[in-house]
């Protein structure tokens, strides 16, 4: 078995342990540094962008699921009421009658379900907010994180999302 | 010594005067003096494009200072706008932001950037800082010329600075004047680059475009799962009917120097190469002999493992890197010398394009570029380049998703602001606002080319 296909079989492990449903790109990549961090040793490799921790790792490791494993599926979809820039990326699994794996990657299937229901019910600022915190607080080492993410997220980060993120990263045991 | 005026003669915006009545303008002259700012007169905008478009040699001082003539431009827009609610303070901190919003770009940024996470990710490292960390850096560096200067006026001034600078999204119109679909930065660069390349495609009428540039409030979303939990509304600029068309064909403008200059195949295969070089140095940085460089020298500090610091970066120009081209090209290392003799003496890389070959569709490019990615194995990064661009009409990154504030939207006729491409007669093709991807291959033998394009097509 390549690495590649190690990875595009987590890919669609990824989604099955979602129930089969991840909405939206940011939504994704966050769920997945928030895994990774949890061990799930996907070997991603994140660095800082727009909305806070991302992936090409991943983004192309989705591609092949897509079109070469056709394991996993991305339909936009519009929210919003907005024009065609407002859409959403909808990931389902092409066969959802699989069995389930006995693991995502090192994290055993249990755990990782739960972790990636309970990061589900959060809107994905929320969970942008979330992966930040934990991205500037571990990668960055910024002693002053709540002051720096409402420099870089002034709309985003108010102390409501705040709460919910920390209460997020306690639920998943990522707080410091 | 009392203020005088000054005054730059500029090819894009012809006379620039720093008013002496204008305590903005002096100070912004003080930054200019800057040994950091100066810096910038050593760092071409367009990197190695140079190499296929020979005009294309301005530096990204001349443009930090073109922002700066726009960005006051657009404050002008919204003192008429914001009326006896305009905030002086606030707008003299967008416009010093203005100024020094590319302070931290090192040489050939996209490829220098690319080259340190190839080599944080073989050292098991996770990020590095992007030239955006470096400019506020070098805006709050007490040891700094920068900081002094802007001490001297105000102690919270150079943190205000910064912190516009490291802001993801705006957070107030005038922040508006620096990042927005319509800002002083893009603005310049476009005219610059399309001036300076020769390329003829595209207009942008700038005047026009700001006398017709307006404010409004827009609703701010993101994905949400049939949910509208909007972020509230985000203040920036709009244009009014009028300014419609010439809106239009500023977003063409763009996308043709997208397709035409950011994105061309022989650039990008530069970029490559300059990315590669940068690699081998960081590889052997313990050993720098070997590449006929001294351990003492700014790129061999700067690259070494935990070697990145804010000194040794700020050493960093175009004249440090080809100056150690010109030592590569002779020293003991085969790989590095190669590398180095293709930006020297201009030799393309053999290119395999993908997307002309095999098509735009994800569903024929993916398992082509699947089976190449099979092929290269241990050689993808050291004598296989693969290279991806991703663009749409209004963004250049891959990711996702657009940056609302960066959407052009127009004021329509009820006076709600409307996105550009929803007027029913909008010349702009509604596929333009798909992402397409240019995936290209670049290689350092026709051999490998070869072999490569075999296994792309599975023999």
């Amino acid at each position: 078995m390549t690495a590649m296909s190690e990875t595009t079989q987590l890919v669609r492990a990824l989604v099955q342990a979602a129930d089969g449903e991840i909405v939206g790109r940011i939504r994704m990549q966050k769920i997945v540094y928030l895994l990774e961090q949890l061990g799930m040793g996907g070997k991603f490799w994140f660095s800082y962008h727009h909305f806070g921790p991302y992936s090409e790792d991943l983004t192309s490791a989705i591609e092949v699921a897509r079109f070469v494993d056709g394991s996993v599926t991305e339909e936009e979809r519009p929210f919003g009421g907005g024009f065609s820039g407002s859409v959403s990326s909808v990931y389902r699994l092409a066969d959802p009658d699989q069995p389930e794996p006995a693991a995502l990657g090192f994290l055993p299937w249990a755990d990782a379900k739960a972790a990636v229901a309970r990061m589900k019910r959060e809107t994905s600022v929320v969970i942008e907010l979330a992966a930040t915190i934990h991205w500037l607080r571990e990668q960055e080492n910024v002693a002053e994180w709540e002051a720096e993410l409402k420099v870089r997220k002034p709309s985003k980060a108010d102390d409501d999302r705040i709460g919910r993120a920390l209460s997020l990263l306690r639920d998943l045991h990522l707080a410091a | 010594m009392a203020d005088r005026t000054q005054r730059i003669r500029d090819p894009i915006h012809g006379l620039i005067i720093f008013d002496k009545d204008s305590p903005t303008d002096m100070l912004a002259w003080r930054l200019i003096q800057t040994s950091e700012f100066q810096r910038l007169r050593r760092i071409k905008q367009l990197g190695v494009s140079e190499l296929v478009f020979p005009g294309a040699t301005h530096s990204r001082l001349a443009h930090s200072i073109g922002v700066y003539h726009n960005a006051r431009r657009l404050m002008d827009v919204i003192e008429r706008e914001e009326e006896d609610a305009f905030d002086p303070k606030r707008a003299s901190v967008v416009l010093i932001a203005a100024l020094l919003h590319d302070l931290g770009h090192g040489p050939f940024s996209h490829a220098f950037e690319g080259a340190r996470k190839a080599l944080a990710k073989s050292r098991g490292k996770s990020g590095i800082d992007k030239h955006e960390k470096y400019t506020a850096e070098l805006i709050e560096s007490p040891d700094g010329d920068i900081r002094r200067i802007l001490d001297a006026i105000d102690s919270s001034l150079a943190t205000e600075v910064a912190e516009l600078i490291r802001a993801d999204d705006p957070k107030d119109v005038y922040h508006a004047v620096v990042s927005s679909s319509f800002d002083a930065d893009r603005l310049d660069y476009l005219m610059r680059d399309r001036y300076m390349t020769g390329t003829q495609a595209g207009t942008i009428d700038s005047d026009w475009l700001i006398d017709n540039l307006a404010i409004d409030h827009i609703p701010a979303r993101q994905d949400e799962d049939g949910e509208t939990a909007a972020l509230g509304s985000l203040p920036t600029f709009v244009f009014k009917l009028k300014g419609r068309q010439a809106a239009e064909d500023f977003l063409l403008a763009r996308y043709r120097l997208y397709t035409q200059v950011y994105l061309h195949k022989a650039t990008r295969g530069f970029e490559q190469a300059v990315s590669a070089l940068i690699v081998r140095i960081g590889e052997l940085s313990e050993e720098p002999e070997r590449l006929g460089l001294d351990r003492e020298h700014p790129l061999v500090g700067f690259l070494r493992p935990d070697g990145e610091t804010l000194a040794l970066y700020r050493d960093l120009d175009d004249t440090v890197v080809w100056g150690a081209v010109e030592r590569l090209r002779r020293c003991g290392d085969a790989h590095a010398r190669d590398l180095a003799e293709r930006l020297w003496n201009r030799k393309p890389l053999p290119v395999l394009d993908i997307t002309a070959q095999i098509g735009p569709e994800a569903a024929d490019r993916v398992p082509a570029i699947h089976r190449i990615d099979q092929y290269a194995g241990a050689r993808s990064g050291k004598t296989i380049f693969k290279d991806e661009a991703t663009y749409n009409l209004y963004t250049l990154a891959k990711g996702e998703g657009p940056k609302e504030h960066k959407k052009v939207r127009i004021r329509a006729s009820n006076g709600c602001p409307k996105e550009i491409v929803a007027f029913p007669d909008s010349v702009i093709s509604k596929n333009l606002m798909n992402k397409e991807t240019l995936t290209r291959y670049f290689f350092l033998s026709e051999e490998e080319k070869s072999s490569a394009e075999r296994a792309m097509r599975g023999r």
